[in-house]
């Protein structure tokens, strides 16, 4: 274990987890793996050490780029436009707080979850990384929030790739760093859900250029 | 063949369905790349020991037991029967079917519970996504967000579950709380099955039989092997909620089965699955082979009763639901006898219930067999000779299964 003060390792992951939670549009998927990624990274490092904090770092890089690559291929090739993923599924009633305003709160409840995780559950052989769990948990209940939130495929997608971030995390804080490809397989969930949503951004933003253009 | 590379077998023939047959103007032959990937789980190599998802503490291997090949092979078919019978097909189904298979694939031959529990993630992404697609609505929304959270709380559980100890401390109680939850959630369990209920009614049976044949039967195969292998601190209260509430959904189902003429046969099969689950939160020996049983018998009347009625197809369909009945030697009898003799062995409160859940199953299987509520829709076209062909090949090896229900699981599943 990498002995680090466990303050800036959960503050780190709080921050990540917060973007994470409040992110939307058409760049939301990709903004969320990345900024969690990052923010998961000091924790990795705990127990895994530098190939451990490669994997949420990675899993958000290969994010943007999987996501990026996508999407133009997506707006370079000559598909009919199918599903829209940034449109909701069903239409929500108009209400005092909106999608982000719920979200926010929800990321703030998250905090106590996450703490009493941190606190209560030892994770992994050695239970004084309260700080790296913290991170880990909190991520994980801002993916929890995002799918309970959901109301387009976008917000899917955010969450499937946050919660792959921190179900790695969570896994090398257990096993350690013999965990790394059993982290990484967790940890490709996101740029598969990045590279997923950028496709269908990307089918549908097409003939809006072409609009444009004409 | 090794489980990776039949993973990517499943997955390669559903992208070149998908890719080929609309180019080709053959959107109707999709059931070709379910039953090639189902008959080539024949040269997969199975292993007399089955180890699971907990077998192994860390350390990613893949392993296919005899009854995950047998449901492997037995979902392919039934999956090609269901595309085959259904009266319109879009395009997409081949690919939704091959990704599950994948997933399935995975799922059931991982030996630790991140990879289990990531399959079992996987699988339910491409399943949301189809169903948004398909039938863009609540219930669609509803799988992505609460069967998404079901997988989420597996994905946490499996961080706990490799030193989860045998007394009941913190960790220990929640790995049991949260495989509990995402089981649930997977298996349709209420309070958490309100989108599967929903998706019977919203979505096409060419898109719900992915979850219904080979996703759900999975999760239920592998939480038989999970469960003896947890300690008692998780073990406790895993096998307690699938009790309680497998029979609260199998009752539940079973009455809303009997309400609901046009999509009967979907909660049946939830309420089967339910009683299934039960039946393996009693921990006896004998629910496991009960479960294998029910499984096999949807994999059978599934094809016909899960698409929607067919001119042509009458008298199958009523066989179909004949098959369903809870009186031997029919196949519907064998997997709830097996399930009743667990539930027995629990004690006379639990007994009962168990016996009113398949009494109410019973009724609307004989409902079926009267053929109500089974008139095609005007725009449904009527099924052509190969259709008809194929509807009695599914009714002989119904009535097959019935008569000889013990070699057939012996031979499918390797456990008889």
């Amino acid at each position: 274990m990498y002995r680090v003060s466990q303050a800036p390792v959960a503050s780190l992951g709080f921050l990540g987890g917060l973007v994470a939670a409040m992110v939307d549009g058409r760049r939301g998927v990709r903004a969320a793996a990345l900024f969690a990624g990052l923010g998961l990274a000091p924790a990795a490092a705990q127990l895994g050490g530098g190939p451990g904090a490669l994997v949420p770092v990675l899993g958000g890089l290969s994010s943007v780029i999987a996501g990026t690559v996508a999407m133009r291929a997506a707006i370079g090739m000559r598909w009919l436009p199918g599903l829209d993923p940034s449109v909701p599924v069903v239409a929500p009633p108009a209400a005092l707080f909106g999608p982000r305003s719920v979200r926010a709160i929800g990321a703030a409840l998250a905090l106590p979850a996450a703490s009493w995780v941190s606190l209560n559950v030892p994770v992994g052989g050695v239970a004084s990384a309260h700080g790296a769990v913290f991170a880990a948990a909190y991520v994980w209940f801002v993916g929890c929030l995002r799918l309970l939130r959901a109301r387009s495929l976008e917000d899917l997608a955010t969450a499937a790739a946050v919660l792959g971030l921190a179900a790695a995390t969570s896994w090398i804080l257990e096993a350690g760093p013999g965990a790394i490809p059993e982290a990484s397989a967790a940890a490709g969930m996101a740029p598969v859900a990045a590279a997923a949503a950028g496709w269908l951004v990307g089918r549908h933003r097409r003939p809006l250029r072409r609009e444009v253009s004409a | 063949m090794t489980p990776v590379v039949y993973a990517a077998v499943w997955a390669a023939t559903g992208v070149l369905a998908a890719a080929l047959l609309p180019l080709l103007r053959r959107r109707r032959l999709a059931w070709i790349a379910p039953a090639m990937a189902g008959l080539l789980g024949l040269l997969v190599t199975a292993s007399d020991r089955w180890p699971g998802p907990t077998s192994a503490g860390y350390g990613a291997s893949f392993v296919l037991g005899h009854p995950a090949v047998g449901l492997l092979v037995g979902a392919g078919l039934a999956l090609a029967a269901t595309l085959a019978l259904a009266p319109r097909l879009e395009g997409g189904e081949a690919l939704t079917t091959a990704f599950v298979g994948a997933a399935g694939v995975v799922l059931l031959s991982a030996t630790v519970p991140i990879i289990w529990s990531l399959a079992i993630a996987a699988a339910v992404s491409a399943l949301a996504v189809r169903w948004i697609a398909a039938a863009p609505g609540r219930a669609a929304l509803a799988t992505g967000r609460i069967a998404g959270i079901g997988a989420a709380s597996l994905l946490a559980a499996s961080a706990f579950i490799p030193r989860a100890s045998e007394a009941i401390d913190t960790r220990t109680a929640l790995a049991g709380g949260l495989l509990a939850g995402g089981l649930c959630a997977q298996l349709a369990l209420v309070p958490l099955g309100g989108w599967a209920s929903a998706a019977v009614s919203a979505v096409k049976a060419a898109d719900l039989a992915p979850w219904m044949l080979l996703l759900a039967p999975a999760v239920l195969f592998s939480a038989g092997l999970v469960l003896p292998q947890l300690p008692l601190g998780a073990r406790t209260p895993l096998a307690n909620t699938l009790l309680g509430l497998g029979l609260a959904t199998a009752l539940f189902n079973g009455v809303q089965a009997l309400r609901d003429r046009t999509g009967a046969y979907g909660r049946v099969v939830l309420a089967d699955y339910a009683l299934a689950a039960a039946a393996l939160g009693t921990q006896h020996s004998t629910a496991r082979l009960g479960g294998y049983l029910v499984v096999l018998a949807h994999l059978c009347a599934a094809p016909l009763l899960l698409n929607p009625a067919r001119a042509g197809l009458e008298r199958q369909r009523r066989l179909a639901w004949l098959s369903l009945v809870t009186v031997p030697p029919l196949p519907g009898f064998w997997g709830r006898f097996l399930a009743l003799q667990a539930f027995a062995a629990s004690g006379t409160a639990v007994s009962v219930f168990s016996y009113v859940a398949v009494a109410v199953l019973t009724a609307v299987a004989v409902r079926g067999l009267a053929g109500r509520g089974a008139t095609p829709r005007p725009d449904t076209p009527p099924a052509g000779i190969p259709s008809r062909a194929l509807a009695w090949l599914i009714v002989v090896a119904l009535l097959g299964l019935g008569f000889a229900p013990e070699p057939i699981a012996l031979h499918v599943f390797g456990v008889g």
